[in-house]
């Protein structure tokens, strides 16, 4: 065992996590005097901190104590609560704007043109740019600023009122093109359904074709057996009725031999047939 | 009713306000007497009113991240855990304010016999000094010695090795009783 290892023996022991018969620290101690005077500065270092362990209480706070706990922490929780919503409502408010910004951009058609040495801020439609700004003069040489007059002030007012109705007018070509495609595609939409209708329609009518054969075949089938098995009867019962008619006839013969036997003798002449 | 912390936390986590009551009057001593020793720092003594504080900020974040809790250590090595990180939030804010000794609570004044007036003062002596030891000694003896945790608990709060702990440890006791025999104090002034 080294110091280091027994110096951090001592103060689990101090602590009474270790035994110090068991650990040999003892045994150490006594052969090293570092060890044994870090023993013992530890050990009074401990025995001075005793003395604050008996004023529990007096540094802790104990303006609560008498408030149950949830009282103490939920409203820190429902302070939390509003923050994190104040949070979020700040930050949908900051997107808020920026989509108008940039709506107001869109619809003045605003533009950043950057030149060599300047930077121009362009909006309305291209053939009536109006410079806005510019952070670097020109290269032209300083010369007094123009003058502006009123009519140079009415002229602008002029064109800025026709830009306006450009703007306007561009606009309700836009919205009349959007109508139109939007018409253009109902109708798309409707051919389409028609399309689909009729190839379900031709599919039935195939369909339903191809049954009407089928019976139409089996129907013929089967009148050709109705008139064979009618024919068959019909010449069955001709011949029983032959039949008939020539044993109704014999009997007639032999009733009439036997009534009249000397007048119908060339009758009875004839060869008797059998029964 | 004689709940471990363990089953409380469950039943906190489960959303019975009531075990979290039972768990902060449990513990909201022992947290204040260690953040109180957490908390000071050089000629800073704690106020009552920074510890209640800062207690309310523990067991906030405790209810906070209760779902978190496993059962793998202790309740006091998870809630001291926190309230080191607690304390050492509270020292980098406190860096920018600046408070005086003569700006601070005074101490309890004794009503009693001349004892307890040499207690106090040897008390405060104590106090002072341990509040000035820097951060990384102050911390594992305050959880060691106040906090009741051993020495392996103690680095499995504050992420330590256990060695370098129990360096850190005995190293804070030696300088504790070096700076304390400057001052005129030893072992033998401590009363019977």
């Amino acid at each position: 065992m080294n110091c280091q290892e027994c110096q951090q023996l001592l103060v689990a022991q101090i602590y009474g996590e270790v035994d110090e018969n068991s650990a040999g620290i003892a045994e150490h101690c006594r052969q090293c005097a570092s060890c044994a005077a870090w023993r013992e500065d530890i050990s009074a270092g401990r025995q001075l901190l005793n003395c604050l362990s008996q004023d529990d209480g007096e540094t802790a706070g104990t303006s609560n104590a008498d408030r149950p706990a949830t009282a103490m922490v939920l409203p820190l929780l429902l302070q939390a609560e509003q923050q994190r919503k104040r949070r979020w409502r700040r930050a949908a408010v900051a997107v808020a704007c920026l989509f108008g910004l940039a709506w107001v951009c869109q619809l003045v058609q605003l533009r950043v043109v950057f030149d060599n040495s300047s930077v121009q801020l362009h909006w309305g439609s291209a053939s009536a740019q109006l410079v806005a700004s510019s952070v670097t003069p020109p290269d032209k040489p300083a010369t007094s600023p123009p003058e502006v007059t009123r009519a140079d002030v009415s002229q602008l007012t002029a064109e800025l009122q026709r830009l306006r109705s450009e703007l306007l007018d561009m606009q309700v070509v836009q919205s009349d093109q959007t109508t139109a495609v939007a018409s253009q595609s109902a109708l798309l939409a409707d051919y389409k359904t028609r399309l689909d209708v009729n190839e379900q329609l031709i599919t039935l009518a195939g369909r339903q074709s191809l049954e009407v054969s089928q019976q139409l075949a089996s129907l013929q089938g089967r009148t050709e057996a109705v008139m064979l098995r009618e024919r068959t009867r019909w010449q069955h019962e001709l011949g029983e009725l032959r039949e008939l008619g020539d044993a109704r006839w014999r009997l007639l013969v032999h009733r009439l031999d036997y009534e009249f036997p000397e007048r119908f003798s060339m009758v009875s002449a004839k060869p008797p047939t059998t029964p | 009713m004689n709940e471990n912390d363990h089953q409380l936390m469950h039943r906190c986590r489960a959303g019975d306000l009531s075990a979290f009551d039972s768990l902060v009057n449990r513990w909201r001593a022992p947290l204040a007497r260690i953040l109180g020793r957490l908390l000071a720092t050089g000629s800073f003594t704690a106020w009552a009113t920074d510890v209640d504080d800062l207690s309310q900020e523990v067991f906030l974040r405790v209810f906070q991240s209760k779902q978190n809790y496993t059962e793998a250590a202790t309740f006091s090595t998870w809630l001291y855990r926190i309230a080191v990180n607690v304390t050492r939030d509270a020292a980098r804010r406190k860096r920018t304010r600046d408070k005086t000794v003569d700006q601070l609570q005074p101490p309890a004044a004794p009503a009693g016999p001349e004892e307890a007036v040499c207690r106090d003062e040897l008390q405060q002596q104590v106090g002072q000094v341990l509040a000035g030891l820097p951060a990384n000694l102050r911390e594992p003896l305050v959880l060691r010695h106040f906090g009741g945790l051993t020495l392996a608990e103690t680095a499995d709060v504050l992420g330590l090795p256990v060695g370098t702990v129990r360096s850190r440890v005995g190293t804070a006791l030696v300088q504790l009783r070096s700076e304390l025999h400057q001052r005129g104090i030893t072992e033998k002034d401590l009363p019977l």
